[in-house]
């Protein structure tokens, strides 16, 4: 029993590794990026701009955003810039259709 | 180690393997496919590689290595799909998962089957909720993801009871080959322990002998050794029994020879004891006629004695007659001078009266004179009387002195025959032992020639048993050189 509970704990993590993995944000492809809910859309957008990308979508929350860079360094901008985590836009979909927007 | 170790070892190897081929196919599938994150998966795949391979480093084939490496090898199939997404193959991709629950069952561990299940299960209802391009290429399914869990967990449970039952089975043939080698380890071991303990047993026989032979020959030695010490005391012995019989013998000719002389001599003596015994008996009668002769002497002593003393006194009364006697010439003389004295005054007529007168005068005179004579007579009576009573007590004397000599000489005499008595008895009883202690040594002397003749058969016999001994000497050497040659 000890070597099942280790065995599906670890699965887990390998399932999240892979998860992350295939989430993972890839330069000059669109990126969701999660930030803090109580921070201002005005502050956001000057931080993706500051990062040197451009808006894609952004929802009725405002904390979700799809953007896209095209520098090397425009995922590390976001996390700098306050953002939670940063994967690719793909896996959005779902957050996106809850928050009533469409993931072109 | 048992099977199932040397299994899972050598499996270690092809697992590991597989892993690290994973990673290539990884690489090839990012580069066939042409996905922006080729090397990203690449990456991960070699991380999981990796990871299990280090795991098996430090644990070897413990659970906690099945676990991982099953979890990785499981994982890499995951990212292969994520890999083919949006390809027409990636279907076909989920068969290697299949394929990679087959390939684990090589561990010989039913328990990795369910969390690997697990995983696949939980990656596919995830991702068909949160990304389902990344498992289905046509969208998701919660239906298809059901039967993908579905034939993952029959795979997984036909997996797991094919290993249990193989893990059992090569258990049991394990187990059945451990009890027959065990079987023939205990019999080779049993024959081994027959062999060393006949091995054993004939080196302590072989101890035992050559103890008891050493031990043998050192006892039979010291016999040896005592016996020709016994032998040449018993030789040296028999001589100087020789020489004592000899010296024996001649000792008891001479005492043989002395004792005849000694009995000769006794005989003697007993002849001179009679005679000194006739003598005695002489001495003591001539004793006892000198003791009568003394009472004799001694009464006739005081038969004198007392005819000297009434002689003695018949002097003392001559003497008081011749008294009276001169007391009557004096009275005779006295009244001649009165009568002198009257005829002068008659004158002339008074002449013939004064003759007579003067006549008896002369008469009490030579009366006087006689008495005196005899009184002086009688003094040398009473002297001479004196000196034989004088003599006699002398003699009485003497004689009571040779009355108890005699007596003292006739109990000498007494005491003088009883010792010679005793000494004739004694003399009797030496000759009669004389004649004996005649006997005696004449058997000394046959015993001494006959003691003689046994030294003579003792010396001889401390030959024969030296000879023997030797002998047996020999006899012990081939005796024990066989013990210690078997």
């Amino acid at each position: 029993m000890r070597e099942i509970a280790f065995g599906a704990l670890f699965s887990l993590v390998v399932a999240l590794t892979a998860f992350l993995t295939a989430a993972w944000p890839v330069p000059g492809r669109p990126v969701a990026s999660y930030f803090p809910p109580e921070t201002p859309a005005s502050q956001i957008f000057l931080a993706i701009s500051h990062a040197g990308g451009r808006l894609l979508e952004a929802g009725g929350d405002p904390s979700l955003i799809i953007s896209l860079g095209t520098g090397p360094g425009y995922v590390a901008a976001l996390y700098r810039a306050g953002a939670w985590f940063v994967v690719d836009a793909s896996f959005a979909r779902l957050c996106l259709a809850e928050s009533g927007l469409a993931y072109r | 180690m048992t099977d199932v170790q040397q299994l899972r070892t050598r499996f270690a190897y092809v697992l590991i393997a597989v892993l690290w081929a994973n990673s290539v196919l990884l690489s090839i599938a990012g580069n066939a496919t042409g996905t922006d994150k080729a090397s990203l998966f690449t990456t991960c795949g070699m991380a999981l590689a990796a990871l299990a391979t280090t795991v098996w480093w430090v644990f070897g084939t413990h659970w906690i290595t099945r676990q991982v490496s099953s979890i990785a090898t499981i994982g890499q199939v995951m990212l292969l799909v994520y890999v083919f997404a949006r390809h027409p193959y990636q279907a076909d991709i989920h068969m290697y998962f299949f394929a990679m629950l087959a390939v684990l069952s090589g561990w010989l561990d039913w328990r990795i089957f369910l969390p690997a299940a697990f995983a696949i299960v939980a990656h596919h209802a995830v991702l068909n909720i949160v990304h389902h391009v990344g498992v289905f290429p046509d969208g998701g399914d919660v239906d298809r993801v059901l039967l993908h869990a579905t034939i993952v967990f029959v795979q997984a449970i036909a997996l797991s009871w094919a290993v249990a039952h193989l893990r059992r089975t090569l258990e049991t043939s394990e187990n059945a080959r451990d009890a027959a080698t065990t079987a023939k380890l205990a019999a080779e071991q049993a024959r081994q322990e027959v062999a060393t303990n006949t091995e054993q047993a004939r080196s302590e026989r072989q101890a035992v002998l050559l103890e008891v032979a050493d031990d043998f020959e050192r006892k039979i030695a010291g016999i040896a050794r005592d016996v020709i010490v016994s032998v040449q005391t018993l030789r040296s012995a028999s001589q100087q029994m020789t020489v004592g019989a000899t010296e024996v013998a001649e000792r008891s000719d001479a005492a043989y020879l002395s004792s005849h002389q000694t009995s000769s001599n006794v005989i003697a003596v007993t002849q001179a004891t009679t005679e000194l015994a006739a003598s005695i008996g002489e001495i003591d009668r001539q004793v006892s006629e000198t003791a009568r002769i003394v009472v004799s002497t001694t009464t006739k002593a005081g038969t004198v004695l007392e005819t000297v003393s009434q002689l003695s006194r018949k002097a003392d009364d001559i003497g008081n007659i011749v008294g009276l006697i001169s007391t009557i010439a004096s009275q005779t003389n006295l009244l001649a001078l009165n009568a002198s004295i009257e005829a002068a005054r008659f004158g002339q007529s008074g002449s013939g009266f004064a003759v007579v007168a003067q006549e008896v005068k002369a008469l009490a005179n030579q009366t006087s004179r006689a008495t005196e004579d005899i009184q002086s007579q009688i003094e040398a009576i009473r002297t001479s009387s004196d000196d034989a009573i004088r003599a006699i007590d002398a003699m009485y004397t003497s004689i009571g002195s040779l009355n108890q000599v005699s007596a003292a000489v006739a109990t000498v005499v007494e005491q003088q025959s009883a010792a010679t008595i005793g000494i004739a008895h004694n003399i009797d009883a030496a000759a009669k032992e004389t004649v004996t202690a005649a006997s005696n040594i004449e058997i000394v002397s046959k015993v001494a020639a006959e003691a003689g003749e046994a030294a003579s058969y003792v010396a001889q016999s401390a030959d024969r048993l030296a000879e023997q001994s030797a002998q047996l000497d020999t006899e012990v050497a081939q005796f024990l050189g066989r013990i210690r040659a078997a």
